[in-house]
């Protein structure tokens, strides 16, 4: 059925100018960074006495006592499948940008689709538009309900502030709500207090073509603690086989934090950031007039900044409540949408812990998004162009010990409602965990999760070009707006297990099922007709998103951490996804599950090398193996990283990387009108000064 | 949502023992008092005798292990021997110049108010200074720091030298 084909060609384009301007796909807890038992990260776990002995005050002030991460300790009781990449993994891997330090957790596929975009899922379905991973920086939600997802671009941190991310694979829905179905990135910035003193680092290479980071921490020398940074990068384009080398991206930002320790009780946390960005973009636009369909290749200014405030107290029984404040904007003039979305948040929680080892934990939190949507070509247009998302959602959930602290029980769901949902909608889970001893765990859980609509749904009309008929009339199918769509619904089944195997092996395996229905899907929803407004009168295929796909996806991951030796060690990560996903009856759907199943690697692998050679000198290796992705017409492919660093002084560290080494560029992810964009091996020098 | 969210939901069991950290930390800690009894000057009254040793208590449960006593052994402050003493309640005057108060105890201002004076009281739980203590351990930037109240200390009668004061990450007066 030719037409069909050219349909789907020409909503496929369509969509993709949407995805041009990244809608991307969303879905928790405590981390590890698992110091094995008995080998911390830091200098020495063992001091000789007789060397302390000589140790002067002030030396004795600069020995590193904990790892970066100390919290993560508690994976091993936590009933999800959760990773914790810590600030120092990231400066080892020598990422830049967070999509990348992603790479490092088993079971994300991150496939970067050109300099400034990229695909992250979790558990399948990953696409530019992502819509089931809930991504959080410090308690700041940044998945955006213009299309579910997370704007990679502006979402920019300076690395060196990052603590830790904690990646939790699995529907995270009754604690963090709408988009928690396939995981939750957590991104976490280190306090104030962890970043006194000064920091300046500068490098460049030939895709990292310059960046620079300064910092500076100071306090009160008692309870009040700040930074203040700036920080700003160009980046060249990746590689184009047709030379439009349309994806060179700038970025200038700013911000601060400052933790108040107001008492034992009371804690008062401030921040903020602020950003102005140029992304080069190249995406496929379609209006009413000639030329229908085009290619426009041009610069997106984003720009935007977020505050937010938290204050935390400690109640007389060591129960404890929190109450968040947010502001965030984000302003997007890309070439083919342009929008400036303010939100406003506030979220309230408190632990209660009871008698007889139960732990109840409540909350509820309010959300509105005023937005203006301005038009810049007239086939991607949100109706009304003006609006005001919002979002309310109360959460419950008990934790019971049940046999002597070794089995628990962790019974909860969350309450939504949002502009786009009718009534109130329920995410409820149970988690069992049990700890036979300290060496091990085995968890299990279940949950219902759900992926609220969002305004690329509800209020969204987008044209594709078919084609013009003989007498000169054009051709379009468009997506019009659909009120009805209804939540995209997950039940998740899951299963895992850790294992410390002597001091130096670490083992977690992860199974899972997944059930989906009322997946999203793009179908016709009638035949052409000749329509006259917009004019001129135009042949229309009209097509809508309904929830029209159904499927499951099954799963294992397994990563193991090997430390040999005090300074070595070797992680590892072995990720399998079956997809299966495929139309409801009645489902008008015009072929969008292939492309689904073909969009998400079905087997993943990495191995990382961490090699102290001295204290001085760092060397790091990174393998990884992602295997085809026919969706997107991309094949298999292998590369490797590596770093060295070298701490030359006190107050210098200089390192080299290089990423992407296999191969001069390999692809990952399509999605470019332009065609298939070369991820470029690349190099970079950098000096880090600090004191 | 906050992280403090999903802290607050899954897996609040006990922490598993993070023993290596804190075997790292106590080292440090423990070299510590053996500087801090260097650098403060007690008054002879504080002593029994003046042969008797310069006492190191470690009150209630010690998180030390045998790292205190290896720290000590053989050290000698102004001519007398230091000593470590685990003790299982405030200890009666004379008997120590120096008392550690782990975080595992829980009535610290109770502990504080019945030591007596001439005693130096170093802490490690937040809030140990505005309870009445005089130095207390901090974790700053993952490095053991620590903090004076001086007026707790001359009330105590004793004097800390200012090379201990330089030191100090804050001295609250």
């Amino acid at each position: 059925m030719p037409f069909a084909e050219s349909f789907r060609r020409g909503s496929r384009d369509g969509f993709f100018l949407l995805r041009r301007n990244r809608f991307p796909r969303l879905a928790v807890l405590l981390s590890v960074s698992l110091t094995l038992d008995g080998q911390p990260d830091q200098p020495g776990s063992q001091i000789a006495t007789d060397t302390l002995k000589t140790l002067s005050l002030e030396q004795l002030s600069q020995i590193e006592v904990t790892t970066p991460t100390k919290a993560p300790v508690k994976v091993l009781q936590t009933a999800a499948a959760i990773y914790v990449i810590t600030g120092d993994d990231i400066r080892r891997a020598g990422a830049t940008s967070i999509p990348e330090a992603l790479r490092l957790a088993p079971g994300v596929e991150v496939a970067r689709i050109d300099g400034s975009r990229w695909s992250i899922g979790i558990r399948g379905f990953g696409s530019d538009l992502t819509r089931s991973v809930l991504v959080l920086i410090d308690g700041r939600t940044v998945y955006t309900p213009l299309f579910a997802g997370t704007n990679w671009d502006v979402q920019n941190v300076m690395m060196e502030d990052v603590d830790r991310i904690e990646v939790i694979r699995g529907p995270g829905g009754t604690i963090w709500g709408p988009n928690a179905v396939n995981g939750v990135i957590d991104i976490i910035t280190k306090p104030a207090k962890e970043t006194q003193g000064m920091l300046a680092s500068v490098g460049g290479g030939n895709e990292e073509q310059g960046f620079a980071n300064f910092r500076y921490g100071g306090s009160n020398g008692k309870d009040f603690n700040y930074r203040i940074y700036g920080s700003g990068f160009t980046r060249g384009p990746e590689g184009h086989p047709q030379g439009q080398n349309f994806d060179d991206w700038r970025n200038v930002q700013g911000g601060f934090r400052m933790d108040w320790k107001k008492s034992a009780r009371d804690t008062f946390t401030v921040q903020g950031d602020i950003y102005d960005e140029v992304a080069g973009e190249s995406v496929g636009a379609t209006s009413y007039t000639p030329p229908y369909s085009q290619t426009l290749d041009a610069n997106a200014a984003l720009s935007g900044g977020n505050l937010l405030a938290r204050w935390k107290r400690v109640l007389d029984d060591g129960d404890d409540i929190q109450v968040q404040v947010y502001y965030d904007r984000t302003d997007r003039d890309t070439p083919n949408y342009s929008e400036i979305r303010n939100t406003f948040d506030i979220d309230f929680l408190e632990r209660i812990r009871l008698r007889g080892r139960q732990e109840i934990s409540w909350g509820l939190g309010a959300r509105v998004d005023p937005v203006d949507d301005r038009v810049v070509i007239s086939g991607l247009q949100f109706i009304p162009n003006k609006r005001t998302d919002y979002l309310l959602t109360g959460f419950f959930q008990d934790e019971i010990g049940l046999v002597n602290q070794r089995l628990s029980l962790i019974l909860g769901t969350k309450f939504l409602k949002t502009d786009f949902t009718d009534g109130i909608s329920l995410e409820p889970s149970a988690r069992l965990l049990w700890t036979p001893d300290d060496k091990q765990s085995v968890w299990a859980a279940f949950t219902h999760a759900l992926r609220t609509p969002s305004d690329s749904e509800e209020n969204f009309y987008l044209l594709g070009y078919i084609t013009t008929t003989a007498n000169g009339t054009p051709y379009f199918a468009r997506f019009n707006a659909n009120t009805n769509f209804a939540p995209e619904q997950l039940n998740g089944y899951e299963v895992g297990y850790r294992r410390l195997l002597g001091k130096n092996l670490y083992l977690d395996a992860t199974g899972f099922y997944n059930h989906y229905h009322d997946l999203f899907s793009e179908d016709l929803a009638g035949g052409p007709f000749l329509e006259t407004i917009p004019s001129p009168v135009h042949l229309l295929l009209p097509a809508q998103f309904r929830n029209g796909l159904l499927g499951y996806t099954k799963g294992l991951e397994i990563a193991p951490e090997w430390r040999p030796k005090d300074f070595w060690r070797l992680r590892g990560s072995y990720s399998f996804l079956h997809m299966n996903v495929g139309r409801s009856p009645n489902s008008g759907d015009v072929g969008t599950a292939p492309t689904i199943v073909g969009s998400s690697p079905q087997h993943q692998a990495t191995i990382q090398s961490a090699f102290d050679i001295s204290k001085k000198l760092q060397v790091d290796f990174t393998y990884r193996y992602v295997s085809a992705l026919p969706g997107q017409m991309i094949g298999a492919y292998s590369t490797g990283d590596a770093r060295i660093g070298w701490r030359f002084s006190r107050q210098f560290e200089l390192s080299l990387v290089g990423r992407n080494l296999f191969q001069p560029s390999h692809y990952e992810y399509g999605g470019d009108p332009l065609g298939l964009v070369g991820i470029k091996r690349s190099i970079y020098a950098k000096l880090t000064w600090s004191r | 949502m906050s992280r403090i969210l999903a802290l607050a939901v899954i897996g609040f069991l006990p922490a598993v023992s993070v023993e290596a950290e804190e075997l790292l930390e106590y080292q440090v800690k423990a070299a510590f008092l053996l500087n801090f009894v260097k650098f403060v000057e007690w008054p002879p009254a504080a002593f029994e005798t003046s042969e008797s040793p310069m006492a190191i208590c470690v009150l209630g449960d010690d998180p030390f292990g045998s790292t205190l006593d290896r720290i000590v052994a053989e050290e000698t402050v102004d001519g007398r021997r230091v000593a470590v003493h685990r003790i299982k309640s405030p200890p009666p005057p004379k008997s120590c110049q120096a008392l550690f108060v782990p975080k595992s105890e829980k009535d610290v201002v109770k502990t504080l108010r019945e030591t007596g004076p001439g005693v130096l009281t170093v802490g490690e739980k937040e809030g140990f200074l505005h309870d009445g203590g005089m130095i207390v351990f901090e974790i700053e930037n993952r490095r053991v720091r620590f903090s004076i109240h001086q007026i707790a200390a001359e009330n105590g009668g004793l004097k800390l030298s200012s090379r201990l004061l330089s030191v100090a990450r804050s001295i609250q007066k």
